[in-house]
Order: C-alpha cells, then sequence, then structure tokens
C-alpha cells in the first residue's frame, strides 16, 4: 500500500489536477467516466 | 490499528478541505495574444494539447454535471497523498512509524465508501453513484484495481 498504493494515488491526482487546471473537459470526461462507472 | 481511524481520518480532511478544494490553479486564456500560454503533456496518453480557460469560463459551468463529483475525487486524493507528508501528519501528532499505517486506514475508510456507498445513492441506468462524494471514492477505487500491479487491493461481488 505505501509504495505502489501511494504511487496509483499520485497518478490519479496528477491526472485530475491537469485536466482540471488546464480546463481540459472533453479528456477528462472520457477518463472520468471510464473510472466512475460501477460493474 | 481501529482505535486511531477517527485520528488518521482528520489528517484526510484537513487534506481535503484545506489543500485539496483550496488549491488547484486555472490556466486563463493570455488577454493580451489570445491564445493558451501552456502546452501540455497528457498523463494517460502522453500527447501534447493546448487548452485553457476563457474568460467568462468557471470550473463548474466548463466541466458541468460530473464537475462536483471530479473535485471532490480530486480533494480525496490531496487528502490521502498528503496524510503521508511528515510536514502534515506530526500537526495532528502522528509519529513517523506511523504514516504507513495513516495511508492503510485513509485507503480503507475510501475504499469502504467508494465500494459499497449506499444503495439509494446508486443510479441503475447511468451505473454509477449518484451522490458526488460516493462516486469519487468509487473512481479512486476502481483506479487502484485497473491499475494495481500486485494485490493491492481485491474485491470479490456476489462470491464470484
Amino acid at each position: 500500500m505505501f509504495t505502489e498504493g501511494h504511487q496509483l494515488v499520485t497518478n490519479l491526482l496528477h491526472i485530475l489536477q491537469t485536466y482540471k487546471s488546464s480546463g481540459a473537459v472533453d479528456r477528462a470526461k472520457k477518463f472520468y467516466d471510464k473510472y466512475s462507472e460501477v460493474p | 490499528m481501529h482505535e486511531h481511524s477517527k485520528e488518521a481520518y482528520r489528517v484526510m480532511v484537513a487534506g481535503h478541505e484545506l489543500f485539496g478544494h483550496g488549491s488547484g490553479k486555472l490556466i486563463q486564456k493570455d488577454a493580451k495574444t489570445g491564445k493558451c500560454p501552456l502546452v501540455f503533456e497528457d498523463p494517460v496518453d502522453h500527447s501534447k494539447f493546448e487548452s485553457c480557460y476563457e474568460p467568462s469560463d468557471t470550473y463548474n459551468n466548463l466541466f458541468g454535471e460530473f464537475s462536483s463529483s471530479y473535485e471532490e475525487c480530486r480533494a480525496d486524493l490531496s487528502g490521502l497523498y498528503l496524510s503521508t507528508n511528515p510536514q502534515v501528519y506530526k500537526i495532528f501528532d502522528f509519529k513517523d512509524d506511523f504514516a504507513k499505517d495513516l495511508l492503510w486506514l485513509n485507503t480503507m475508510g475510501e475504499i469502504r465508501k467508494g465500494a459499497l456507498g449506499q444503495i439509494s445513492a446508486y443510479n441503475p441506468g447511468s451505473k454509477k453513484w449518484k451522490q458526488a462524494h460516493t462516486q469519487g471514492a468509487w473512481v479512486i477505487t476502481n483506479y487502484i484495481l485497473q491499475n494495481q500491479k500486485s494485490k493491492v487491493l481485491e474485491i470479490k461481488l456476489n462470491d464470484k
């Protein structure tokens, strides 16, 4: 958890922050829709 | 472990509210040149792209219906990330030897929220959690599930 889990948290934060700061709403929606669907 | 879960959550909430919601610069179009000032690299596919906010744009009107959940997810990630930072957890009197437990406790709380949620907050039509915090927590859980190399996390549905 402390190594891989922390890196995954860091990566996801980086992705969301990049899309939010840049206003890249189409990229953000495509990414977020993929992970927000509950199987 | 359980006896510290409330205190651990306080570290997470502080990071969530103060830094998560309180940070995040929005890049605006340059008023003089009329161009976006930066070229970004997409962290997912590594393509280069130019994008920025128009003067009339706000985050909420641009991101629309998924803006609340997206923002809660980003703030939760800030809380998780910062809860392992010594300068943060020492404010709450946690010692260095508890840093790994802080991340574990707070991540498990996040996964419980995202994976179990509340049935009344589920939309079977869209197959999504309707509540912004729950949906954001599920995105974190699902991202870990789909991108982990080792078994950081394992969830079994319906005894499958």
